[in-house]
């Protein structure tokens, strides 16, 4: 440290200044001899302290901002006609005070508010403080962190591993169009890196497509709602993008805590205005976010190429959106592109690989119970998702998306744990995606009828009495207890995302303010509330806890018992895809209905 | 303020309490508020009436995703 | 070099129309340079961030301000000499002036700055040299060889306090050159109340008793309260040392209630009191649409009350014109 410097910190107001308390704090931390004069000592008085203290330093403070130049222009004259200023430095700080105008009335330094500590102490000391830097580097969240995935319940361990090795030895022999476009991707991906031609690969992609993607490959038509960027749209965007890189001074949303991580969803439509959105959310504090993709990419066989935009919800996927977007991200950002729908899953996690994701999430469950599409497709194309993803080192979360529906989250956790562990004997990274969500089965039960901790609560605490695996409530947390009304549902998904920090979550996905708002896009700045809204309850909450009712722990058994009784009733029917069909894992009741997308075109033969 | 509107990535909300007899007045009133500055594209995204008026929010969009962008472009020194 | 320095009690006393009338006065024959030494706080131009360029300087003067404002007023000027002086705006420089214009002049602002400044000119063999004031901003005068101050109804549409206040600048400026008798107690500043009685029981012993710092009222009349005959010889180092006092009416009264007990007050360096220039405009104040408005006491009585209580020339400027401001500080 350097030599101890004499400080005399006094207020020019009449009033205590608690900022100069608290600098002094720091000084006499820092080693420094401090004297505070009070509040009340005249300009005279304070440079005859001065004189008197011998001080080497002296801060000054005034908060009050009326006449404030010329008080302290005259403080400083007071100084120099004593004699006295070429043997002290002079810094003045306040609410009223900026650092040039201090300079120029003759202070060598000025702080205005919210200039933190170490400015003070550095200016005492001599030396200069450099503030964390724009841009600058930092890491990227870990979501999967140090997991070990250890088994805490045997008998449904035993059971997911039967289910298992059914799975894999039933996809051995079959194969689908989404399994043989992801091969061809995969080669002209391989092609086109090295400068080749590949569009004989490219015919044999579009002979395996739908007629509206194949078109694109053939006649260079494209999907109606989509339009192709121009050349002068990519300039700008190049542009626009180191102009914005170069401003970024992200905060950070966690304050004391190191988890949960957050994510921000994605989507509006034109990887363009995605771009603009992600901006906002990175540097309002989002550690990674989220493609979301147009929900007819689910129902279409094959992907377009070259930059498109699209009118509406959902970005399309090409490989040229992709490196678009991640170009454009920050270094520290991290990027999931989800392929757990439809049938494009293979090529999905391809692109997703080729295109520098961190992360991506695979449910065969939901995307053949939820979202359409058929399950024998999706199992053969689910278990060549997840060996991809090992393959390229990406981690997938497993999200329970059929609560939504109106499957009980017994099941929808009986579906996602067979996923997970399919994913942990295939050598992938699964993580668990529960929802915080005001869920069909809650409704009727009425199991939020008094507050949205118990069962959200009971769900990690069901999980972790099965399985140590890192666990990433979605989708978004707090979904469908949210309003249009900004206030209403920023405090929805702040203190949802309270309860996750408390329960020691390893990410959250949160949603926007506009998340209920079904009249047009969501608006950029509708970020921003929510990531404030987190913010702020981290740091109201710290590492202080929410604490659950006795009936969390209650449920949490309930649905353990539960989800064995489920995953035996899959063993006992002896086959996967046939136990979704007869409803073992959500019935038509609660709002499973098998898809019919991708039907029959589950080949035998490799 | 077109130049300016350019810059605003995607939409403009304005957020105010109306005195008015009903939801139904208060969003016609947002309405007019909102073209009278100029706004297209104006949707209410949130209107309740309680007590003496509403809390209301309209939107207009500046920006739809597929449009071509004005802050895209090379920023300008104001 | 003759150094004058423009002193003005309030905003809106005519120092800058003072100021270049000294500048038009003498540009005619010889080297002129043109400084300031503080900032006033007027409002900054919207785009530069820049205070407002205030002084409209002729082209052959030399300027010394900010490196950030050289290119920034209307004036093209030339940089003749850097320094490694740092202010905010930029490092100092002395810059020529090829091209009449408005400045922005953001000097010195501190004594010993504006000093090595006054050598340097010397130097380049300027003749006069300006130095332009501020609000706030008195120390630094002391490097000059006199004053002009500038006051008028912007100081206070109170007749009787204008005179007052202009009555006491003068008589602290008038006071006689000494160095007082031996033996004599060197003090730095005296500013606080205790001093003055700490002081006042050493003094018996000493004849004179030097201050090299500030002197302020207060402890000064704790001090000259508790002397006793025969009284010591007050020096102080110059004018200024004295100014900077929280009351100059009571300093100017203290200071003539111990000349009239038969003590004298000296001054080391004298820095006379050139004229007093006076400006009857004031900016009224409108409550009922919060806006001000130009106003005017009578000038010929604001003359008239001022000049009849010091014996300093006192000039309207705008009145009267440049001739008697050329002739009282000898221009010509």
């Amino acid at each position: 440290m350097s030599v101890a410097k004499k400080v005399v910190l006094a207020p020019l107001d009449p009033v205590h200044d608690i900022g100069l308390k608290m600098i002094r704090r720091g000084l006499d931390k820092a080693g420094h001899s401090t004297t505070l004069f009070p509040p009340d000592y005249s300009p005279q008085e304070i440079v005859n302290g001065i004189i008197e203290h011998e001080a080497d330093v002296v801060l000054i403070s005034r908060t009050l901002g009326y006449g404030v130049e010329e008080i302290l222009a005259k403080f400083v004259d007071l100084v120099d006609a004593a004699g006295i200023r070429d043997r002290v430095k002079l810094g003045v700080g306040g609410m009223a005070i900026r650092a040039e105008l201090a300079a120029e009335l003759g202070f060598d330094e000025g702080f205005g508010p919210g200039t933190p500590m170490e400015a003070a102490v550095a200016f005492v000391e001599g030396r200069e403080y450099v503030p964390p830097k724009a841009g600058a580097q930092r890491d990227k969240f870990d979501v999967v962190g140090a997991s070990p995935y250890n088994w805490k319940n045997n008998s449904i361990k035993g059971l997911l591993d039967q289910i298992a090795q059914q799975i894999i030895s039933w996809s051995e022999d079959k194969s689908s169009p989404g399994i043989e476009r992801a091969k061809i991707r995969e080669e002209i991906i391989r092609l086109e890196d090295m400068g080749k031609d590949a569009s004989q690969l490219k015919k044999e992609y579009a002979s395996l497509s739908d007629e509206v993607i194949s078109d694109s490959y053939l006649k260079g038509t494209i999907h109606p709602q989509t339009r192709r960027l121009e050349q002068s749209e990519l300039d700008s965007l190049k542009q626009y993008v180191e102009r914005t890189q170069a401003r970024m001074n992200p905060t950070n949303v966690r304050h004391t805590l190191d988890k949960p991580g957050v994510f921000s969803q994605y989507g509006t439509g034109c990887p363009f205005m995605d771009i603009a959105h992600i901006k906002v959310a990175e540097g309002w504090g989002a550690d990674g976010v989220i493609h979301f993709d147009p929900s007819w990419g689910a129902r279409t066989e094959g992907f377009m190429e070259g930059y498109l935009t699209h009118q509406q919800d959902g970005s399309v996927i090409t490989p040229q959106n992709l490196q678009a977007i991640k170009d454009a991200l920050m270094g520290s950002t991290l990027w999931q592109v989800r392929a757990h729908r439809g049938l494009n899953t293979p090529e999905t996690v391809v692109l997703a690989g080729h295109s520098g994701a961190d992360l991506t999430k695979i449910n065969i469950c939901y995307g053949a119970l939820g979202a359409g599409t058929e399950p024998a497709r999706l199992t053969v194309d689910g278990v060549e998702s997840i060996k991809l993803a090992a393959k390229y080192n990406l981690p997938f979360d497993v999200v329970t998306n059929e609560e939504l529906c109106g499957v009980p989250a017994h099941k929808a956790f009986a579906g996602m744990l067979i996923v997970a562990n399919l994913g942990l004997i295939l050598g992938a990274q699964p993580i668990l995606q529960p929802l915080f969500c005001y869920s069909p089965e809650v409704m009727i039960n009425e199991t939020m009828a008094d507050n949205y901790i118990d069962f959200n609560a009971a769900k990690i605490l069901a999980l972790r009495e099965i399985i140590d695996a890192p666990i990433w409530p979605g989708a978004p947390i707090g979904f469908l207890t949210q309003s249009e009304e900004r206030v209403q549902s920023s405090v929805s998904t702040g203190l949802h995302a309270a309860l996750a920090a408390s329960l020691g979550v390893n990410a959250i996905s949160i949603a926007t303010s506009d998340e209920a708002y079904s009249g047009g896009p969501i608006a950029a700045a509708s970020r921003v509330d929510t990531l404030k809204a987190v913010k702020e309850n981290f740091r109201f909450f710290g590492q202080a806890k929410i604490e659950p009712t006795p009936r969390a722990q209650q449920w949490a058994a309930e649905m353990v018992t539960q989800i064995e009784e489920v995953l035996r009733n899959v063993v006992e029917i002896g086959d996967f895809v046939d136990a979704m069909y007869k409803g073992a894992l959500g019935t038509r009741d609660e709002g499973a209905y098998p898809g019919r997308a991708g039907k029959d075109t589950v080949s035998g033969v490799k | 303020m077109t130049q300016d509107l350019d810059r605003i990535v995607d939409a403009l909300d304005i957020e105010t309490f109306i005195v008015c007899r009903d939801e139904e007045e208060g969003m016609e009133i947002m309405r007019r508020i909102m073209g009278n500055m100029g706004l297209k594209d104006i949707d209410i995204v949130f209107c309740q009436h309680l007590g003496p008026g509403a809390r209301v929010r309209a939107r207009g969009y500046i920006f739809r995703s597929g449009d071509h962008y004005g802050w895209l472009k090379e920023e300008t020194q104001a | 070099m003759k150094v004058l320095g423009i002193a003005g009690t309030a905003k809106n006393t005519g120092k800058t129309t003072t100021t270049v009338s000294i500048i038009n006065l003498w540009s005619r024959h010889r080297e002129l340079a043109v400084t300031s030494i503080g900032y006033d706080g007027e409002s900054r131009d919207n785009v530069t961030g820049l205070p407002k360029p205030r002084l409209l300087v002729p082209a052959g003067a030399l300027v010394v301000t900010a490196s950030r404002c050289v290119g920034a007023g209307s004036a093209g000027i030339e940089v003749l000499t850097k320094t490694d002086i740092g202010t905010p705006l930029g490092k100092l420089v002395i810059g020529r002036v090829q091209k009449a214009g408005l400045v922005v002049m953001a000097g010195p602002n501190n004594e010993r700055a504006l000093k090595y400044f006054i050598h340097k000119l010397e130097q380049m063999g300027i003749s006069l040299l300006l130095v332009d004031g501020a609000l706030g901003r008195l120390a630094p005068m002391s490097a000059t060889q006199g004053l002009v101050l500038a006051t008028g109804a912007s100081r206070t549409t109170d007749m009787d306090r204008l005179a007052r206040e202009s009555s006491a600048f003068a008589a602290l400026f008038a006071l006689p050159v000494g160095e007082g008798s031996e033996p004599r107690l060197k003090q730095g500043s005296l500013l606080v109340e205790k001093q003055g009685e700490v002081l006042a029981a050493k003094a018996a012993n000493y004849s004179t008793l030097e201050f090299s710092g500030v002197v302020d009222v207060k402890p000064l009349a704790a001090l000259m309260a508790q002397l006793q005959p025969p009284l010591a010889d007050i020096v102080v180092r110059d004018p200024v040392k004295l100014l900077l006092s929280q009351d100059l009416v009571a300093a100017a009264d203290l200071l003539r209630e111990y000349q009239g007990r038969g003590g004298r007050v000296l001054v080391r360096k004298q820095l006379p009191l050139k004229v007093i220039t006076v400006n009857p405009f004031y900016p009224d104040y409108n409550e009922a649409n919060g806006e001000f408005s130009p106003a005017y006491l009578d000038a010929v009585e604001v003359h008239r009350t001022i000049a009849n209580c010091v014996s300093t020339p006192v000039i309207d400027v705008v009145r009267q014109g440049d001739a008697e401001l050329a002739k009282v500080l000898d221009l010509q």
